[in-house]
């Protein structure tokens, strides 16, 4: 038992029982792009061969800056989107400036329960955390950090709908795109 | 006189060398301070976890007792059925029954910790376990997020400089070298100088400067000698305006030289300096404009450097795993498959880390604008292909 112990330690896994997003297939393969040109990097899967590392080097060192800009463009059209519906309703109805404030607050606050406030719930749900490890969750893949304690689909006794990866990917696009627009506007703001 | 003033020019210089330095050190500076008080934060909740048996571990030593208790005489069957439950036994493994917190969060470890947090790069080879570890994880990476950025910002200003001064000493080299070819060639020494020169005075130009319009990237992106001479001219038009402007900016700042006669004007300038050089940074990073292949170079240099000398200390990796490794550190992607038997003195790393991590940050800004620049000239390919065809019907 000792040696078992110390084999886990040393990081050798158990290749056993896994869901599709714990083998190399498709989904998981496309899981495991989206962990890496995001720079979550979960750890779940990772290349072992000497070919599947090169190949993961330069597939980084391509994709990043790609998703960079897909984040970037994402943000701006959200904020143009902010800004269109805050012009509109003042020519409606006829507000101050101070409303376009109020408007900014608005999106913030929905968008805040959309992406943080609201996934824990959809997680408690389908992977039986309770909400505070699905708020946990949230945060850590927002913010790129990914240690990889907590991972969506990885439990082999649960059975997963078909939209739910889809779903969960476009979650985790739109709201790091938020996160990265709030850390620029806080940035402008302390200087 | 002139003995009194040069004790005194030389304080004043020490006074302008430690307020140019000041705001810099203050960052890394408050940065070093959080990442301490959060080791200190960090041990302290999960070093002191109480490692009760919980129910799983309790359950899966009970199934290991059970799999030993049945096993029949024969020695074959035994191999069989044993490997059978073990391996589904052993699926419900959790690494923390295993774990002595102690060891694993002293103040060493959750410095690692804490520095896996706020660079964002989260191995996950340790990770919180207890609720309050857990939330405060989460605020400590709130706040300790941002402040790195602002850490990698402003390092990043000192080295986009010290980057576009080597380019610019390349290209200057490059340019004596083309024109002493040059002269050589057609023998024509006075022509070839103020050639050089005007090349000189336009290629020390090229790397820092305003932010171009898109013509402007797009035209200096062809070879020099290719474009046409329309082109050419216009571009040395327009080298020659930002010359100008270089020289009234020069001018300007010796008008202000004059003031620092007056000690106290002088005291109030350099406040004044240093709290304007906080609006500044970040504004070096957007200038630089080196070519991308030059920044992968520099990074897979810089990463087999450090991919040498770790396995002086990790014995068991080679090479290649320790230049994977470092890639997947310096990118904050972090798998944490490869595990590192002495995270201390990676921490000693620290100051390389950072600016590896500048180094891989500028790359992927500069990816970023060329991809832009890529995207814009595709869409113009397509959006004029589109156009051309109307052309062809006849009114």
């Amino acid at each position: 038992l000792q040696d078992i112990i110390q084999a886990y330690k040393s990081g050798i896994t158990l290749q056993g029982n896994s869901t599709s997003l714990g083998r190399w297939d498709f989904s998981g393969s496309f899981f495991f792009s989206i962990s890496t040109i995001t720079t979550i990097g979960y750890g779940n899967l990772s290349p072992s061969t000497a070919a599947g590392r090169v190949f993961c080097i330069f597939f980084a060192l391509f994709g990043i800056p790609l998703n960079l800009v897909l984040l970037n463009s994402i943000g701006q059209l959200m904020l143009s989107g902010v800004q269109h519906c805050a012009h509109h309703l003042e020519e409606k109805f006829h507000w101050q400036k101070k409303a376009s404030l109020l408007i900014k607050i608005c999106a913030l606050l929905t968008c805040l329960l959309l992406f943080l406030l609201l996934p824990p719930v959809l997680f408690s749900a389908k992977e039986g955390w309770s909400y505070e490890e699905g708020f946990y969750y949230s945060f850590i893949t927002l913010t790129t950090i990914g240690f990889g304690d907590y991972v969506i689909g990885m439990n082999p006794d649960r059975t997963y709908p078909g939209w739910y990866k889809n779903v969960v990917s476009l979650w985790i696009l739109f709201g790091m795109a938020w996160l990265a627009l709030v850390i620029k506007f806080c940035i402008n703001l302390l200087e | 006189m002139a003995l009194t003033s040069q004790p005194l020019q030389g304080k004043k210089r020490c006074k302008k060398i430690f307020w140019a330095v000041f705001p810099h050190a203050c960052f890394i500076l408050s940065l070093v301070i959080y990442a301490f008080l959060g080791a200190l934060m960090f041990s302290h909740i999960e070093g002191n976890r109480k490692v009760n048996s919980s129910e799983g571990y309790r359950n899966f030593l009970q199934g290991l007792w059970s799999i030993s208790k049945n096993l029949s005489d024969n020695m074959t069957e035994n191999e069989e059925v044993f490997k059978e439950k073990i391996y589904n036994l052993l699926g419900t493994f959790e690494q923390e029954w295993f774990v002595d917190p102690k060891k694993i969060w002293n103040f060493f470890g959750s410095l690692f910790f804490c520095c896996t947090v706020f660079t964002t790069v989260g191995y996950g080879n340790t990770y919180p376990i207890t609720r309050t570890g857990k939330y405060l994880c989460m605020l400590y990476a709130l706040f300790g997020i941002p402040l790195m950025f602002l850490v990698l910002t402003d390092m990043g200003d000192i080295l986009a400089t010290v980057l576009s001064k080597c380019y610019n000493e390349f290209r200057k080299l490059q340019s004596k070298i083309l024109a002493s070819k040059l002269c050589s060639v057609f023998m024509c020494k006075k022509e070839s100088e103020t050639k050089s020169r005007r090349s000189l005075l336009m290629k020390s130009k090229v790397v820092i400067n305003e932010p171009w319009s898109i013509v402007e990237v797009l035209k200096s992106q062809s070879a020099f000698k290719r474009k046409p001479i329309q082109y050419r001219n216009a571009e040395i038009f327009e080298m020659l305006i930002a010359k100008e402007k270089e020289y009234t900016k020069l001018s300007r700042t010796k008008s202000i030289e004059r003031w620092s006669s007056c000690p106290e004007l002088e005291r109030g300038k350099t406040m004044m300096s240093v709290i304007e050089n906080f609006d500044k940074i970040g504004k070096e990073l957007e200038k630089l404009d080196v070519p991308i292949l030059l920044m992968i170079l520099v990074i897979f240099v810089y990463i087999s450097c450090a991919a040498a000398i770790l396995p002086k200390w990790e014995t068991n990796l080679d090479f290649q795993e320790a230049f994977y490794f470092c890639f997947i550190t310096l990118t904050t992607i972090g798998f944490g498959d490869t595990q590192l038997q002495h995270p201390r003195f990676f921490l000693f790393l620290s100051l390389y880390i950072i600016i590896g991590m500048e180094i891989v940050f500028i790359a992927f800004k500069l990816g970023q604008d060329r991809l832009i620049v890529f995207y814009k000239k595709v869409i113009s390919f397509c959006g004029e292909k589109k156009i051309a065809p109307k052309k062809i019907y006849p009114k």
